[in-house]
Formats: structure tokens, sequence, C-alpha cells
């Protein structure tokens, strides 16, 4: 009695493995040469297999550098939003309104902080804005 | 330089793009594939399967680390296509497109090796293809398949017993 391969066939079937081999082993229908030129037109049409990092790098850069963008358009400063200057500037409240109605001259530049309303052609009204002040007439 | 160092040599200049090399990698074990292939899918559907896997597999081609292990690499890649495409089919089979079996019949043979096969697991196909016909160890087996070696076995022994049975069935 022969001694056993642990790393091989155990138990073969040598009637139905003979008929297994004869239907395995034949050859493919396209000769191996034809498949290879084949292939390797397919392979040419696309990108080579050396150019897929660096198109990934590319992407994934692209990715990051449009996510970037996104956060900063989404919470950055705005155009219409007040760009806080620092506590150094805060906007004045004392505006020359004198100076601001003047009938019959044209209208000087208004501050920033200055809404002007016209009542009646002689009537000018100035809002003047100013940073919130809690508690402070009527607001929260 | 041996022949394991020119494989080797040749997998690296297909790694770098080199489509001649891969044509050369290509040439060389498309015959053992598709008769791989022809064991899990049929005949009429191996070709398509491994020509595909190796499309597939120049794309992942630069993500081989060990070029030594090309041939079982690529061999994993037509088992992952040709169950995948089994799974397509059986899915298929259930819808109103039922596809035919891609096993053909072989009435010159004695035993209809083909449709006999084509009642085992896919997995099962594999492992006694690449034991029975490719003469491989079980741990080649094992690699080949991305299985233990405890795995093959016990695919095999399934396999064998539920063939068995399959030819009992239809012997007076």
């Amino acid at each position: 009695m022969t001694p056993r391969d642990p790393d091989r066939d155990d138990d073969p079937d040598t009637g139905l493995d003979a008929h297994l081999r004869e239907w395995g082993q034949r050859p493919p229908r396209t000769p191996a040469a034809t498949a290879a030129r084949r292939i390797v037109s397919r392979v040419m049409a696309g990108r080579p297999a050396a150019h897929k990092e660096p198109r990934r790098l590319i992407l994934a850069a692209g990715t990051v550098a449009a996510l970037l963008l996104a956060a900063w358009w989404g919470f950055g400063p705005r155009g219409d939003a007040p760009v806080d200057r620092g506590p150094h500037t805060p906007p004045t409240m004392e505006v020359d309104v004198a100076r601001l109605a003047s009938p019959g001259d044209l209208p000087p530049p208004l501050p920033e902080n200055v809404v002007q309303f016209w009542l009646d052609p002689e009537t000018p009204v100035y809002f003047v804005t100013g940073p919130a002040q809690p508690g402070e007439r009527g607001l929260p | 330089m041996n022949v394991r160092e020119i494989a080797a040599a040749t997998v690296r200049a297909a790694q770098a793009g080199d489509t001649a090399a891969y044509g050369a990698l290509v040439e060389d074990c498309w015959d053992g594939l598709v008769r791989f292939a022809r064991s899990i899918v049929g005949d009429a559907d191996a070709e398509d399967a491994v020509q595909e896997a190796l499309v597939a597999a120049w794309r992942a081609l630069p993500g081989l680390q060990d070029v030594a292990k090309f041939r079982s690499w690529v061999t994993q890649i037509v088992f992952r296509r040709c169950l995948r495409a089994q799974r397509w089919w059986h899915l298929r089979a259930v819808l109103p497109v039922a596809r035919p079996v891609s096993f053909a019949p072989d009435p010159g043979a004695a035993l209809d090796v083909a449709r006999l096969l084509a009642r085992l697991p896919p997995r099962q196909r594999a492992v006694l293809h690449l034991t029975v016909v490719e003469g491989m160890s079980d741990t080649e087996v094992a690699e080949r398949l991305s299985m233990a070696a405890s795995s093959v076995r016990a695919h095999r022994r399934r396999a064998r017993a539920r063939l068995k049975a399959i030819v009992g069935e239809h012997q007076p």
C-alpha cells in the first residue's frame, strides 16, 4: 500500500475522472495568439495601465478642491452679509443730520450705516443703524 | 535568466504599460483559463468571460504586488467573473427572458460531462476541474480560488458524491 499525499486528491474516481479530463482538456475555439491580439487591441483602445494611478490622483485632487470651494462658498463671508471688521471699528451712531439734509443741493453720499427716506420733497428721514445692544430699546 | 525570472520581467513590463508584454502573458495563459472557465460557465460563454476578465486584469495589473503570482491572480479574476456571470444567469432564469442552459449537449459522448457538471455548484466545478483536469495539489487549488485547502477537499468530496449520485440515478 502506497502512502497518500495529504495535499492531493484522496478519493479519485478513475472512471469519471477520465471523462472529465477528456472533456476538460479540449482546446479553446479561439487560438491563444488570436485572443492575445484581440485583448491587446482592446486594452490599447482604453488607457494604458500605467496611466491609471495619475488619473486617480487627478480625480482625488479635483474632488478635494471642489469640496474646499464648496465649503468656502457655503460658510465663508458673503457679499451681502456685513463684514466683521473687528471690535476697534464699530459703526458710529454720530451722524451730522443737518449736513445730510441740504435742500436744493445734490444729496451728499450717505454713510454705510444710514438709511434715508423722503416723507415729502422737504422732509428726509434718516435711520442710523448700529450694533445691537441687548436689553436696550426693546431688543432682546 | 531562468523561466521564472523571464515571466516576472514580462509581468513587470506589462505593469509599466507594455502592451506587447501583456499580449505575451495572455497568449501564455489563454488556453488554461478558457478550460477553467468552461468548467464553470460552459462552452458558449467561457471565452467571453476570460476575455472580459483579461481586460479587467490589465486595468488592475499595476496593483499586483507579487509578480510571481500573476497566474493565480488572473485565475482568481476569471473565477470571480464566472461566478458573477452565473449569478446573473440564475437571476435571468427566473425572469421571462430565460437563458438556455449554456452547457451544450454532447450526444457523441458516452457520458455527457457538460450536463453532469452543470448540476454542480460553480465552486465544486472549479475545484474538480483544477484537481482532475489540471492535476493541481490542494494547496495550489486553494491559492487559485482564494480558499482554504480544507475547503478545497470539502468541495471535491461533495462534488464527487453528487456526481456519483447523479450517475447512479441514470443507471438501470
